[in-house]
C-alpha cells in the first residue's frame, strides 16, 4: 500500500531527469561511504573521479530541480 | 590478613544497604502508580475550568508526582547507579506527564488528530493520497503507515489510536534519548538527569497523532545512531597537515616578526590558518572515529538512509532539522561519513520537487516566501500567541518562562562542563536556523525548540552535575560547597525536575478546555456525518471539535473564524449567507471563545438563539454539543 501511494503520483513519473540524477547521486554517495567505511585505499585519481562525479551529478540534480520549480511554479 | 580492595568494600557496602535500598524504590514506584490511578479515576473531564487539565487533578496526582521525582533523585545520587530503577522512575514520570490526559479525556485531543485519521481513512479506502486537497497529503508517508497499521490491526479506522498516541510515542522516544544521553559525553548521572529534564520540560504539544510526532522519533533514532557509533578522535591523533612555506615568504616573515605588533598579528593569522587546515579533514569526517566495525557501520548507514527517505516522504520540516544536526555533528567531530548529509539533502529536495509538487505548483511563495523573514516568523510564533483571557495568558507566560529558564540553565551547563567537543552546544542552537528558512505556519519556533530540547536538557543537567574530570577546561569553575555539596545537589535536582514537571503538567493541559473533546462532541460530529448529503456544507465557529475523520474531499466545511483569527463577534448571518446546512456548536468552541478570543460568557447560547431566529432548527443535542440544521424552505415561505 505504501509503495502504491508513493509511486501513484503522476508528478513522480513525469520528470525522469530529476529522479535519475537523484538516484545516480545517491548510488555514488553510497559507494563513497562504502569505500570510506571499509577502508579501501583509492588512488588520488580514483578519488578525484568519484568526488568529481558526485559533484557533477548533484549540481545537475539541483539544476533540474530549479528548472522544474521555474517551469511549474 | 587478606587484602581489602575497593571492590570488597563496595560488596560490603552493598550487602548492608541492599535490603533497604532495593525495597524503598519499589514501594515508592507502587505507591506513586496507585496514586496516579486514583487521581485519573476520580477526575471528571466535564468539570474542567479555564486552567485546563490541572483544574481537575486532585492532591493524589501531585503527591504521586513528588514521590516519583524524589525516588528518581534518590536513585540518581546513589552509588552505584541502578539503570533498571532509574528507567522505571522515568517511565512513571512519562506516564504522569503524558498519560494523564489520555487516561482522563474520553477521546483524543486536537482537531488535527482527527483530520489525520480522516487522511488515513482516505488512503485506506482509495489506496492513494488525495491530490490538491491539503498540503499534508503531499507528504503522505506517515498517513500510509497509519493506513497499513489500521489494516493490520483490523480496526475500522485510526480513531482507536489517537487517544493514547502521545503516551506511546513519548515512551518510544525514551530508548534513543537514553542512547544519545549516554554517548553524548556528559557524565552518567548528568545523562540520566538530562533525559528526565527532557520529559519534565516537554510541554510542546507536538506528540499528538501526527506525522511530525513520528518524524521526531526518526530524528532521535538517527541522532542516537550517530552518537553511538562515532566519537571524536583524540586531538593529538588528528594529523595536522603542514604547508610548505616558500623561502622568500619565510624571509619576509622573519623580517616582519622583529616588530612585536606584527608578530602578534601573524600569530593570530597562523591560528586562523591552522583552523582552516583542520576544517578540511573535519568536513571529510576524518576527525571522528567509529566505535563499531565496518560491517555494522555500513548496516547502520543503510538504516539511516532508509529512515531519512521515510522522513523526507512524511514531513516537510524534520529532514532539514536532521540535516542541520548532522552537519553540526560533522563539524564537531561526531560524524564520520559526510555522505549521509548529502543523501538526506537529496532525498528532501527530491521529494519536494517530485512527490510534493501538488503542494507548491502555482504558489511557490508558500515555500520560499518566508526565507530570511525572521522577524515575521518570530512574531507569528510568539507575540501572536500571547493573547486571550488572563488564565490563557498565564499559561503562555509559564511556557515562555519554562523555555527561558531551561535555556538559561543550558547556558550555565555549557560554561561548567568539560567537553571533548562542543557538539551539544551546536545541536542546541542549530535548529534555530530552521526559523530563517520557514515559519511553518506559526509553529516553527516550537519545532525548533523541540529539535534542540534533547541537547539543551543535557546541557542543563551538566549545569547541575558537571563533569569533575574531562578533556576540556570548564569556562566556569565548579562551585565548592564543602560538606553541604551532596545535600545541595539533592535539593537543586528535586527542585528543578519537580518545578519543570509541574510547569509542564500545567501548560500541557492548559488548553484542554478547548483542545480536548467530550463523547457528546464526538457523537454530535458523527450525527452530522451520518445525515449530511454530498454537496452540503457543515459549519462551525472555530476549529475546536473532533471533526475531519470521515468523508475527506466529499463534504464541504465552513469555519467562521479559522485558526489564529481574532474576530470581535461571531454573527449568525455569516452562516446564513453561505447556506450552511449543518452547524455544530460545542463546549470546546465555547471555551475557546471565552479563553482565547475574548468573547463574553454564554456567547454560544446567544449565537444559537440568533441562528434559530434565522431559520435553523435544533436537530440534536447533547450535554456538551448542539447540532443545528437549516430548515428546508417550504413553499409558503418562498418569495
Amino acid at each position: 500500500m505504501i509503495g502504491g501511494v508513493l509511486t501513484a503520483s503522476s508528478a513522480l513519473a513525469a520528470p525522469p531527469a530529476v529522479l535519475v540524477t537523484l538516484i545516480t547521486s545517491v548510488i555514488l554517495l553510497a559507494i563513497r561511504a562504502w569505500v570510506g567505511t571499509v577502508g579501501l585505499t583509492l588512488t588520488r585519481r580514483e578519488a578525484w573521479y568519484l568526488d568529481g562525479a558526485i559533484v557533477v551529478f548533484v549540481v545537475i540534480f539541483f539544476a533540474f530541480v530549479v528548472i522544474r520549480f521555474a517551469n511549474l511554479a | 590478613m587478606p587484602e581489602i580492595t575497593g571492590a570488597t568494600l563496595r560488596q560490603l557496602y552493598n550487602s548492608v544497604h541492599r535490603r533497604r535500598s532495593s525495597t524503598l524504590p519499589i514501594v515508592a514506584l507502587i505507591v506513586a502508580a496507585v496514586l496516579w490511578l486514583i487521581s485519573v479515576a476520580r477526575a471528571n473531564d466535564l468539570a474542567m475550568k479555564s486552567y485546563g487539565l490541572v483544574s481537575i487533578l486532585g492532591w493524589t496526582f501531585f503527591v504521586g508526582l513528588v514521590l516519583v521525582v524524589l525516588g528518581f533523585t534518590s536513585e540518581l545520587l546513589r552509588t552505584p547507579l541502578r539503570p533498571r530503577y532509574l528507567t522505571a522512575f522515568l517511565i512513571l514520570l512519562i506516564v504522569f506527564i503524558f498519560g494523564t490526559a489520555s487516561a482522563i479525556e474520553p477521546t483524543g485531543s486536537l482537531q488535527q488528530s482527527f483530520i489525520h485519521t480522516g487522511f488515513i481513512q482516505y488512503i485506506l479506502v482509495h489506496g492513494q493520497a488525495l491530490n490538491s486537497y491539503d498540503a499534508r497529503f503531499s507528504w503522505p508517508g506517515g498517513f500510509s503507515l497509519g493506513a497499513l497499521l489500521v489494516a493490520f490491526a483490523g480496526v475500522p479506522n485510526a480513531l482507536a489510536f489517537i487517544r493514547w498516541f502521545p503516551l506511546v510515542i513519548e515512551l518510544l522516544y525514551l530508548a534513543p534519548l537514553l542512547v544519545i544521553a549516554r554517548a553524548s559525553g556528559v557524565g552518567r548521572r548528568a545523562a540520566w538527569l538530562g533525559v528526565a529534564l527532557f520529559y519534565a520540560n516537554n510541554w510542546i504539544f507536538q506528540d499528538y497523532f501526527s506525522p511530525q510526532a513520528l518524524n521526531y522519533l526518526f530524528f532521535l533514532i538517527i541522532l542516537a545512531v550517530v552518537f553511538a557509533n562515532w566519537k571524536p578522535k583524540p586531538a593529538s591523533s588528528t594529523p595536522q597537515p603542514r604547508r610548505r612555506v616558500p623561502r622568500r615568504v619565510a624571509d619576509v616573515r622573519a623580517w616582519l616578526s622583529r616588530f612585536a605588533d606584527v608578530r602578534a598579528w601573524l600569530s593570530r593569522f597562523a591560528a586562523v590558518r591552522a583552523l582552516l587546515s583542520r576544517s578540511r579533514s573535519r568536513l571529510e569526517g576524518s576527525d571522528a572515529q567509529a566505535r563499531w566495525n565496518s560491517s555494522t557501520t555500513l548496516v547502520t548507514l543503510g538504516l539511516v538512509g532508509a529512515i531519512s527517505l521515510a522522513s523526507a516522504m512524511s514531513h516537510q520540516l524534520t529532514p532539514y532539522a536532521i540535516l542541520l544536526d548532522l552537519a553540526a555533528c560533522l563539524v564537531s567531530r561526531r560524524l564520520g561519513r559526510p555522505e549521509v548529509i548529502v543523501v538526506i539533502f537529496l532525498f528532501s529536495v527530491g521529494w519536494l520537487s517530485l512527490g510534493a509538487s501538488n503542494y507548491w505548483e502555482g504558489h511557490l511563495s508558500t515555500i520560499f516566501g518566508s526565507i530570511g523573514q525572521l522577524g515575521g516568523t518570530l512574531s507569528a510564533n510568539v507575540s501572536k500567541r500571547v493573547t486571550g483571557s488572563a488564565s490563557h495568558r498565564a499559561i503562555v507566560d509559564v511556557r515562555i518562562l519554562l523555555m527561558v529558564g531551561l535555556y538559561g540553565l543550558g547556558g550555565l551547563g555549557a560554561l561548567r562542563r568539560r567537553p571533548e567537543t562542543r557538539t551539544l552546544e551546536l545541536l542546541a542552537v542549530a535548529p534555530i536556523l530552521l526559523l530563517v528558512l520557514q515559519d511553518y505556519g506559526g509553529e516553527g519556533l516550537l519545532r525548533a525548540v523541540l529539535f534542540g530540547l534533547p541537547f539543551v536538557t543535557l546541557l542543563a543537567a551538566s549545569a547541575i552535575m558537571p563533569d569533575l574530570v574531562g578533556h576540556g577546561r570548564p569556562l566556569l569553575s565548579v562551585l565548592r560547597l564543602r560538606g553541604h555539596g551532596r545535600t545541595a545537589l539533592r535539593v537543586v535536582t528535586v527542585t528543578v525536575v519537580l518545578g519543570l514537571a509541574l510547569g509542564t503538567v500545567v501548560v500541557r493541559g492548559g488548553n484542554d478546555t478547548f483542545e480536548s473533546f467530550t463523547n457528546g462532541e464526538l457523537h454530535a460530529v458523527n450525527f452530522v456525518y451520518n445525515h449530511v448529503t454530498p454537496g452540503q456544507t457543515i459549519g462551525y465557529v472555530a476549529p475546536y471539535l473532533p471533526f475531519g475523520q470521515r468523508d475527506v474531499g466529499v463534504v464541504n466545511q465552513y469555519i467562521a473564524i479559522g485558526v489564529g483569527a481574532t474576530l470581535k463577534h461571531v454573527n449568525a448571518s455569516s452562516f446564513v449567507k453561505r447556506q450552511v446546512a449543518w452547524i455544530i456548536l460545542t463546549r470546546s468552541q465555547a471555551s475557546w471563545g471565552v479563553n482565547v478570543a475574548g468573547y463574553a460568557p454564554h456567547w454560544e447560547s446567544k449565537l444559537k438563539a440568533a441562528l434559530v431566529k434565522r431559520g435553523y432548527k435544533v436537530a440534536a443535542t447533547w450535554s456538551t454539543a448542539t447540532v443545528l440544521r437549516l430548515a428546508p424552505i417550504t413553499s409558503s415561505t418562498k418569495t
